[in-house]
């Protein structure tokens, strides 16, 4: 195994750029929505795909750089990772069957996280490598839990904007709008996905625990460090989302309102991931 | 005669008033009765719309009832406190009711611009008063040539042209709502014109139910027949709610039908899933807590009718040239009524100033010794030339007073005083004992 070494500036700016060209599909979307065209749809369109092929770049770079091809190496990698399976997810949707705003909603997550990438590379550069088949399984699932979270709350902001301007009795938008069931069971779908991925993550992750002992980086009393609480409260938060089949009454905007709440956890866990001491 | 409307409409009064004001048709001939029997010698005509409570009246210039006293039939008659509405009341007079008729016949006054249903209600407020013997020599014209004024604007403008509806605004919430159609079902209750309207265009949608169901279960079949649904019991209410995804309400009930109690529980049986209510009734059909309720999208006639004119901008020329036809219709109008008023008056002056003039004539030439037939004639030519040539400038000013913003009640009223023409009436009109006054000129 090589020795750990920081992203080099050309992966950062690689990312960086990325980050920009998304910032420019956002800006454009949001203008898509007052000056509808298809000429500026393809010019959106144009700088998500190209922003999507430079944080790629960026990833393969570093992979080859450093022979390790599974993208949860460093703290930067696992970011940038998170936002192209975000940035993935979105164009996917647009494409397939398109909910007009959804990139307005999406893509600041995206560039935020790409940002947090470049920073964490610059100051805060940390191994984060897997050892082992439990320790990849736990990372990968877990990192994929959090981009469905991200898409969850996402849709549940606005199915919450969308249900707030039907009760005001807002004037219909000339442009076509999701309905609030198709926002509702998009969240839903994203909910029941990050759900199952978070809890492969979490029995991944005590497995982890359990056989590396008191050689795991959580410390003796690993139960009660934040990580393991906070990925449990998200966990919970979800369940509670997820129940709406059984309790109906939650359905609509309490169950938004939880997928917004449960990612404002999951952020939580994945800034304690990304700030814990790097592993001995 | 003076003309004037008191009333209130969409722009000063909110739903929750309009709907207490307003007048069922049934309701229409008694109220119109109760007007006749109060104010024997007036013409009334009463317009009641989901949008608009307008009672048009023409009495005598110094005559009654006056706006308060309107107020005060309101308030008797919906058995209201006058403080609930007055200040949403307007009082326009003479030219500007013609005016504001004309704009309202034309749906330049309407929430939706260009709809045309309002023609058709102020044809029936006329038949109403027409029915009832409270329209008279001024509102009989009147509301024909509103009527007229109506048809015109709408075959020779835009207006009512690719009009965004109700019904198609409806639609677009319900797409708002709902993804899928094809395991919805919807719900109308009550089987009246509008609710026809917007359940044909929720039947485009393709639902997986349409259920009807009325008081009346001739029409409820009727109306499913039409739209390739089903009739159901309206005593089933409940029932029918707990399976209903989209509900139109649109009957003529007095009291909302539709109680929060109801909602909740309906709500229940069907797992909390949305429900979207169009509430096209006014009064209301759906109680106002109802709109409260979680997960329930309820909407009134108000609410879509403020989002279709949110859309309505691009008819601001069609609009503008049905505005230069009323004016035209409001300038004829106005000179056929003035006519009306100056005629009687002028031959009335002509009559008293020859009379004068022939018995002055009479005496002079009875003091004269000789005066053959030839001179007689010559000098009943010559007082007949000057009376004509006096009388002449006075009544042309008098024709002339047609632009569009001089009053000709002045004149008239100067002209009376001047020649001493109070005692005789203008025109047959004027029942015998009243204050005889020159009418109002519009």
């Amino acid at each position: 195994m090589n020795e750990f070494a920081a992203p080099n500036s050309s992966q950062i700016a690689l990312v960086l750029a990325g980050a920009a060209l998304f910032l420019g599909g956002a800006s454009i979307s949001i203008v898509r929505i007052l000056h509808p065209g298809n000429a500026l749809r393809l010019l959106a369109k144009s700088l998500d795909y190209f922003g999507i092929c430079l944080v790629l770049a960026a990833l393969v770079w570093r992979a080859v750089d450093r022979g390790i091809w599974m993208p949860l190496e460093d703290n930067f990698q696992t970011l940038a990772t998170l936002a192209l399976l975000v940035a993935g997810f979105t164009m996917y949707v647009q494409r397939a069957r398109p909910i007009p705003g959804l990139d307005s909603f999406l893509m600041p997550m995206v560039i935020v996280m790409l940002i947090y990438s470049a920073l964490f590379a610059i100051h805060h550069p940390r191994s984060n490598e897997p050892s082992g088949l439990w320790d990849m399984a736990h990372s990968a699932s877990s990192f994929a839990g959090a981009a469905a979270f991200a898409v969850a709350a996402a849709v549940g902001a606005m199915y919450l904007i969308a249900s707030a301007r039907l009760r005001r009795k807002s004037a219909i938008s000339p442009l076509p709008g999701a309905s609030l069931e198709r926002l509702e069971n998009l969240t839903q779908l994203a909910v029941s996905f990050g759900f199952a991925l978070l809890t492969v993550g979490i029995v991944t992750g005590l497995a982890k625990v359990i056989m590396q002992g008191r050689n795991t980086r959580l410390g003796a009393h690993w139960m009660t460090s934040p990580k393991v609480i906070l990925a449990f409260s998200v966990w919970l938060v979800y369940a509670v989302a997820l129940h709406t089949p059984i309790t109906p009454a939650i359905r609509g905007r309490k169950s938004a309102m939880l997928s917004i709440v449960g990612f404002v956890l999951m952020i939580a866990t994945l800034m304690t991931v990304l700030y814990m001491p790097p592993m001995r | 005669m003076r003309l004037l409307v008191v009333g209130l409409n969409h722009k000063t009064a909110p739903l929750q008033v309009r709907e207490r004001l307003a007048f069922s048709p049934q309701e229409l001939n008694a109220a119109l009765l109760s007007l006749k029997n109060r104010f024997e010698h007036c013409e009334a005509a009463l317009l009641s719309t989901c949008n608009r409570v307008e009672l048009y009246m023409a009495r005598e210039m110094h005559g009654h009832p006056r706006s308060p006293q309107i107020a005060e039939f309101f308030a008797e008659n919906r058995k209201l406190d006058l403080g609930e509405f007055q200040s949403h009341l307007y009082e326009k007079s003479e030219r500007e009711v013609v005016a504001h008729l004309f704009s309202v016949a034309a749906s330049l006054d309407s929430m939706v611009l260009g709809e045309t249903q309002i023609l058709a209600q102020v044809r029936e407020a006329y038949d109403a008063a027409t029915e009832a013997g409270t329209a008279g020599p001024m509102l009989h014209p009147l509301f024909q040539r509103a009527v007229a004024v109506g048809k015109q604007v709408r075959s020779e403008t835009t207006l009512s042209e690719g009009r965004v509806s109700v019904a198609s605004v409806a639609v677009d919430y319900a797409r708002r709502i709902f993804d899928v159609f094809s395991d919805k079902t919807v719900l109308s209750v009550g089987a009246g014109k509008m609710s026809a309207v917007v359940l044909a265009r929720m039947a485009e949608l393709k639902p997986r139910n349409l259920l009807v169901c009325n008081r009346d279960s001739t029409k409820a079949e009727t109306l499913a027949h039409q739209c390739g649904g089903t009739a159901v019991d309206f005593n089933r209410l409940a029932d029918h709610l707990a399976v209903a995804d989209i509900v139109i309400t649109g009957t003529g009930s007095s009291q909302p039908i539709i109680a929060r109690a109801m909602v909740e529980a309906a709500l229940r049986r069907r797992r909390y899933k949305p429900v979207f209510m169009i509430d096209i009734a006014v009064p209301r059909d759906v109680a106002a807590d109802v709109a409260k309720i979680e997960n329930v999208y309820v909407y009134n006639l108000d609410d879509l009718q403020q989002a279709v004119s949110a859309t309505l901008d691009s008819r601001s020329a069609a609009a503008m040239q049905a505005g230069r036809i009323i004016e035209d219709h409001v300038r004829d109008f106005a000179a056929w009524h003035r006519a009306r008023m100056i005629g009687p008056l002028i031959d009335q002056l002509y009559q008293r100033s020859h009379a004068v003039a022939q018995e002055e004539l009479n005496r002079s030439i009875a003091k004269l010794s000789s005066v053959s037939e030839g001179d007689r004639q010559q000098l009943e030519e010559l007082t007949r030339r000057i009376v004509n040539k006096l009388l002449h400038d006075p009544i042309q000013v008098l024709r002339d007073t047609h632009d569009l913003h001089t009053r000709m009640t002045p004149y008239l009223h100067a002209v009376e005083k001047l020649f001493k023409l109070e005692d005789a009436p203008p025109d047959g009109e004027r029942p015998a004992g009243e204050d005889a006054k020159p009418g109002g000129a519009v």
